[in-house]
């Protein structure tokens, strides 16, 4: 026991350190890494945020992306038919998507569509929604939407150097863990759990199924609608195919799913090791269109084959298993 | 303490019970006894509030609860063991046990409650670190029964709570249902089980096809000659 603390203190202290280097060597770093590190924060963020409802209430989404599609576009609407600051649009892009989130859950949960069937709803809004924003000029249309460049400014969320991104996303992805930790701990985050265990077990016991269930679904999609916000701040440009994109969702769920499922740190491992992974394909093999993807499938399959509670937590038995000298 | 009056229910346009009347006194053990499709879960769906009834009304402490939630009616202390043990695979004993506790009444004597439960199932508090789908089948039962009981139930309806377990084991399973009525609490058994159920039950019904066909004091029932033939095998 005494000996698991210990290594349980020397983990955290590397964790402590190893984020100080990295917010230091930041400001050091070229920018083509820095995108990257950009990019593995933002998917372990919404990686985490997905893992909420799917990883830890057991309630597999396969349309996340509706939720960055929603927030982006709700944020540079705003901005752009009507000046609002990012800041401002990147709250009330997380109610829209919540409003959203709250709908689709309200139509699936009050008649019992869980498992398959819930996640084909929500690849169907996701399809709904690319239409809808390709039907209206309003909303850019298929030409998509360009967020002009207004100067290196914070209240804009608008910067010329890349790390400044980092920071941001940074601090979002240490605050949704922050509340992760919370909900594993809270009284919420057990009900969950026993839903995704045993849904019919919950009910027999008095738990508000389809309340706790709710919950999770606003939770989850208000955390990605802010995430979209800060995606189209990032990248200036949105468009329905890239948002409202099912890859996308997919790889929201990969992440989690090949890190650790309803675990902490597994989507951010997830992202960490296929963000880099996927990028270096593309660079170095883009010539090959979708190798990419081929890649992901391949990968997929062996790790739900030999690890399929996700890589984190296949490390973390061999780390326990080396230090009980087995 | 639960009266059910004239209830049909059923799936989609389906009827499986109709016009079923059964009573249950409170400190009493009722049995609920027929073969596999008669109707007797979807009765205890009904009254546990899973499924809606097409007619009928379901009394329990003198209140009217048709239409009320699921968890509503496990919180007015209406407790179901469901069928299949239904437990949390992954959770430990303990912590299977301390899912129960989540009712306004259950978590106000959540430690007394759980000393109750381990004095009663000794083996569990021997295993209470274990993960529960690691124990056996009769061991799993008792963490069912455990876990229904941190509930504070007023009236706790078993379902099939000999399904798929040893017939020693079955005899345990019985003994402490029979201790529990005697201690003093409501219990509704639901059984396939005719020949056990009707030994330490008090009164019983008998369902056949979705409708009650017998009911009155257990010991009558069990001389009854249709009874014998049909579920004794006498």
């Amino acid at each position: 026991m005494i000996e698991q603390t210990k290594q349980n203190n020397l983990i955290k202290t590397l964790l402590y350190i190893l984020t100080i280097i990295l917010v230091l060597a930041v400001l050091k770093l070229p920018s083509n890494i820095v995108h990257v590190l950009i990019l593995v924060f933002f998917y372990a963020y919404v990686s985490t945020a997905w893992d909420i409802l799917g990883g830890y209430a057991g309630q597999m989404s396969f349309g996340h992306s509706l939720f960055i599609g929603v927030g982006a576009y709700t944020s540079t609407l705003l901005l752009l038919r009507l000046g609002i600051t990012p800041w401002i649009g990147l709250f009330v892009s997380g109610l829209i998507a919540l409003v959203i989130g709250a709908f689709m859950g309200f139509l699936c949960f009050r008649s019992n569509i869980t498992g398959f069937y819930f996640a084909l709803v929500t690849i169907v809004f996701v399809e709904i929604s690319r239409y809808l924003s390709l039907g209206f000029e309003w909303t850019g249309a298929a030409k998509g939407l360009y967020i002009p460049y207004k100067g290196n400014n914070i209240s804009n969320l608008q910067f010329d150097s890349k790390y400044m991104y980092f920071y941001v996303i940074f601090a979002m992805y240490i605050g949704i863990l922050i509340l992760y930790k919370a909900i594993m701990k809270s009284k919420s985050g057990f009900y969950f759990l026993a839903i995704r265990e045993n849904e019919e077990a919950a009910e027999s016991i008095g738990i508000n199924t389809y309340k706790y269930k709710m919950l999770a679904t606003i939770i989850s999609s208000f955390l990605v609608g802010v995430a979209g916000s800060f995606w189209a701040q990032y990248i200036t440009f949105i468009d329905p195919y890239t948002m409202f994109d099912f890859m996308l969702s997919v790889q929201i769920i990969f992440f989690a799913v090949a890190g650790g499922r309803g675990t902490l740190f597994g989507p951010l491992v997830g992202a960490a090791l296929f963000v880099p992974l996927s990028e270096g394909l593309r660079t170095m093999m883009g010539r090959i269109a979708g190798i990419n993807i081929l890649v992901y499938g391949i990968i997929l399959i062996l790790i739900l084959r030999f690890m399929p509670d996700g890589i984190f937590v296949w490390v973390k038995d061999r780390l326990k298993n080396l230090s009980h000298g087995r | 303490m639960l009266k059910v009056e004239n209830i049909s229910a059923g799936y989609g346009k389906i009827e499986v019970i109709q016009d079923i009347n059964i009573e249950v006194e409170e400190g009493e053990m009722v049995a609920l006894v027929g073969a596999n499709g008669a109707g007797k879960s979807t009765l205890i769906n009904t009254v546990s509030g899973i499924l809606k009834p097409t007619k009928g009304n379901i009394v329990f402490m003198g209140e009217n609860i048709i239409g009320h939630e699921p968890h509503d009616i496990v919180n007015k202390g209406l407790i179901q063991i469901p069928e299949g043990r239904q437990l949390f695979g992954d959770m430990t004993v303990e912590e299977n046990l301390l899912m129960g506790a989540t009712s306004p009444e259950g978590k106000k004597f959540k430690d007394e409650t759980l000393e109750y439960v381990y004095n009663l199932f000794p083996r569990l508090l021997e295993r209470k670190r274990q993960i529960s789908k690691t124990l056996s089948g009769g061991e799993q039962q008792m963490i069912a029964v455990g876990r229904a009981l941190m509930l504070k139930p007023k009236l706790l309806i078993c379902d099939e709570i000999s399904l798929g377990l040893a017939p020693i084991v079955v005899a345990d399973m019985f003994n402490i249902i029979s201790g529990l009525n005697k201690e003093g609490l409501t219990i509704l058994l639901i059984e396939q089980n005719v020949k056990r159920s009707l030994a330490i039950s008090k009164r019983a019904y008998v369902i056949e096809n979705g409708k009650i066909v017998l009911h009155g004091l257990s010991n009558d029932i069990k001389d009854d000659p249709y009874i014998k033939q049909a579920y004794l095998g006498l």
